[in-house]
């Protein structure tokens, strides 16, 4: 990896990191961190992804890349080896990296002044660095946002996913972490029959800036399986979603498509083209 | 343990063709009775072997006290980094000589090389002192020249012995396979400069980790996420699906191997050579599916190939 300090195409000296939580599990942190990071790189921006659930590693199969580890983030923050050793190149693209987190560890191994210590290492180096957190609020949680710089915090529209997604905003605020929401895995069909939550809804609830809707869709979890994030299909919806998020992210202002309450014309039109 | 049976309850201490004595090859040829006997070949002399218990010597108590004993000097003076230290047991095959010359190799061995000797097992020593090999309890058993309890025929037109009579059936068996053992052992076609081997019972499931100094065997699976790191060999008996890592101390690899029924793995290392798996989990898709593969380094990167006995072994001797 060249040692270049960010140029032209960075805003900012040092980079970004977000951590990407939720609080409960099942909602999708991994997903979205492998998909955002990837939309942010074809933007042209430089992206580490960090898998920060030790013990339980996921990102590595979502991004297809686990036959290729052999440092991970323990290894980086015992300093066994070199920061650059670790990171793993995606596939994919020149610009989005891998921070693997080690499997045969459990989280207690490093402590937050080590992860501290990890992120100083890479963020000279990246525009983004987005820490993919392992479900719950104990140390794993407590690693994962030592360090960042702001949050996104991912829930779908279940009363169970929202009631931890508060919880966890609550825990960031009181580390000074401001808190952005993407809600995942919404179904308009279903809400506009009455039977989940709104965005609207989870707006109200959880009261914070809307970073994205990411509906139900089956890509994502060929995507999952292929090992290549939904962001590289154009033709998901998801992988549009993530794109528009990623916009968001870099500052552009991309305005969040309502698809609540839709008429039936509304509908209509959408599918036939015509009201995109 | 050389010989399981030899502590079996059943066993008839009496019985003349009892045992705990090895028979070699060349003890068909035309003696009798235990006579001393000019060696041409000291390596048939002596041999070591690794049992459950330790290293055995095992010491053809037929030949001429001094040349046994210049023998067992020859054979210890090539090994003395190996054995000094250690502690051995004797094992007489054919006889055990007088006391005096035991006693003489276990002064030899401690003084000399820093080898102590274990008090080998009761009833090898009291039936080898006082029993000579060939008496028969039922002569017509054994024919002729043949050897009492060659079971899987000596040497050169050795024929495979008769069914034993009951009282020796069950030690009998073993000794062939004893006595088949010395041979090869004899004839140096085996190597083992590592008895050990750690032997896991049971799937390794993502996260799990064992690691060895010496040889890693494993009955069952190794998942994908879980880490195999020997020393010596790697040896799945069963789907290896983690990642395995031969020869972990040593940069070359030192010839290491991981062998699998079934190699899927996410990533193989023998010594520093590192490669990855083709990802592909279906039996289909890989191109020998679920047959039994060895992974080895070839320059300085892992070949894969489908396993043969014998390539293994020979790889090793050379």
């Amino acid at each position: 990896m060249s040692n270049k300090t960010l140029g032209a195409g960075g805003k900012k000296d040092v980079g970004e990191a977000i951590v990407i939580t939720s609080g409960k599990g099942g909602v999708g942190k991994t997903t979205t961190t492998a998909s955002l990071g990837a939309a942010l790189a074809l933007k042209g921006q430089r992206v580490l992804v960090i898998d920060a659930d030790i013990g339980l590693r996921n990102l590595d199969v979502i991004l297809g890349l686990e036959n290729r580890i052999v440092f991970n983030i323990v290894d980086v923050a015992k300093k066994i080896c070199k920061p650059s050793q670790a990171i793993i190149k995606s596939k994919k693209s020149n610009n989005l990296y891998l921070l693997p987190a080690s499997q045969t560890d459990d989280k207690d191994v490093i402590d937050e002044a080590e992860v501290r210590y990890v992120l100083e290492q890479f963020k000279r180096e990246f525009h983004y660095i987005l820490i993919d957190s392992p479900a719950g609020i104990e140390q794993g949680f407590r690693n994962a946002c030592a360090g960042a710089d702001s949050a996104i915090v991912v829930t779908t529209p279940e009363v169970s996913a929202i009631r931890d997604a508060d919880r966890v905003v609550g825990l960031l605020s009181s580390k000074g972490i401001e808190a952005r929401l993407i809600i995942n895995r919404i179904d308009f069909d279903m809400v506009r029959r009455g039977d989940m939550l709104s965005v609207k809804d989870v707006q109200d609830i959880l009261g914070i800036e809307i970073l994205g809707v990411i509906e139900r869709d089956e890509q994502i979890i060929v995507a999952a399986n292929c090992g290549e994030p939904v962001t590289y299909n154009p033709k998901s919806k998801a992988g549009q979603a993530f794109n528009r998020i990623a916009g968001r992210v870099c500052g552009e202002q991309i305005p969040i498509p309502s698809f609540d309450g839709g008429s039936l014309w509304n509908r209509l039109t959408r599918r036939l083209g015509v009201n995109q | 343990m050389n010989n399981p049976f030899n502590d079996e309850e059943g066993f008839q201490e009496g019985s003349a063709v009892s045992g705990g004595l090895i028979d070699t090859p060349s003890r068909e040829s035309a003696e009798q009775t235990p006579v001393a006997r000019k060696t041409e070949d000291r390596s048939s002399v002596i041999t070591a072997r690794g049992t459950a218990e330790g290293l055995v010597l095992r010491v053809d108590g037929r030949v001429e006290s001094s040349d046994l004993i210049a023998a067992v000097r020859e054979f210890l003076e090539s090994r003395r980094s190996f054995l000094s230290g250690n502690d051995v047991a004797f094992e007489w095959i054919g006889r055990r000589p007088d006391e005096g010359i035991v006693q003489t190799l276990t002064e030899i061995l401690s003084t000399e090389f820093a080898v102590s000797v274990r008090a080998s097992k009761p009833k090898n020593v009291t039936v080898a002192k006082s029993t000579p090999v060939e008496k028969v309890s039922d002569p017509e058993e054994v024919s002729g020249k043949e050897a009492p309890f060659a079971v899987l025929g000596g040497g050169k037109g050795g024929a495979i012995k008769k069914a034993p009579s009951a009282s020796e059936r069950s030690v009998s068996l073993f000794d062939g396979i004893d006595s088949y053992e010395s041979r090869i052992g004899a004839a140096n076609a085996m190597s083992w400069d590592e008895p050990d081997a750690r032997i896991v019972y049971g799937t390794l499931r993502s996260g799990q980790k064992i690691e060895s100094e010496h040889s890693i065997i494993v009955f069952g699976d190794v998942n994908s996420g879980a880490e195999v790191i020997a020393g010596g060999d790697v040896i799945i008996l069963g789907t290896l699906r983690g990642i395995a890592h031969a020869g972990a101390y040593d940069e070359s690899g030192g010839g290491r191997v991981i062998f699998s029924l079934n190699l899927r793995p996410t990533q193989l290392r023998i010594g520093l050579v590192i490669s990855r798996g083709s990802g592909a989990d279906d039996v289909e898709s890989t191109p020998r599916g679920g047959l039994p593969e060895v992974a080895r380094v070839d320059g300085n990167m892992i070949v894969v190939e489908p396993y043969q006995s014998r390539t293994v072994w020979v790889r090793r001797r050379e």
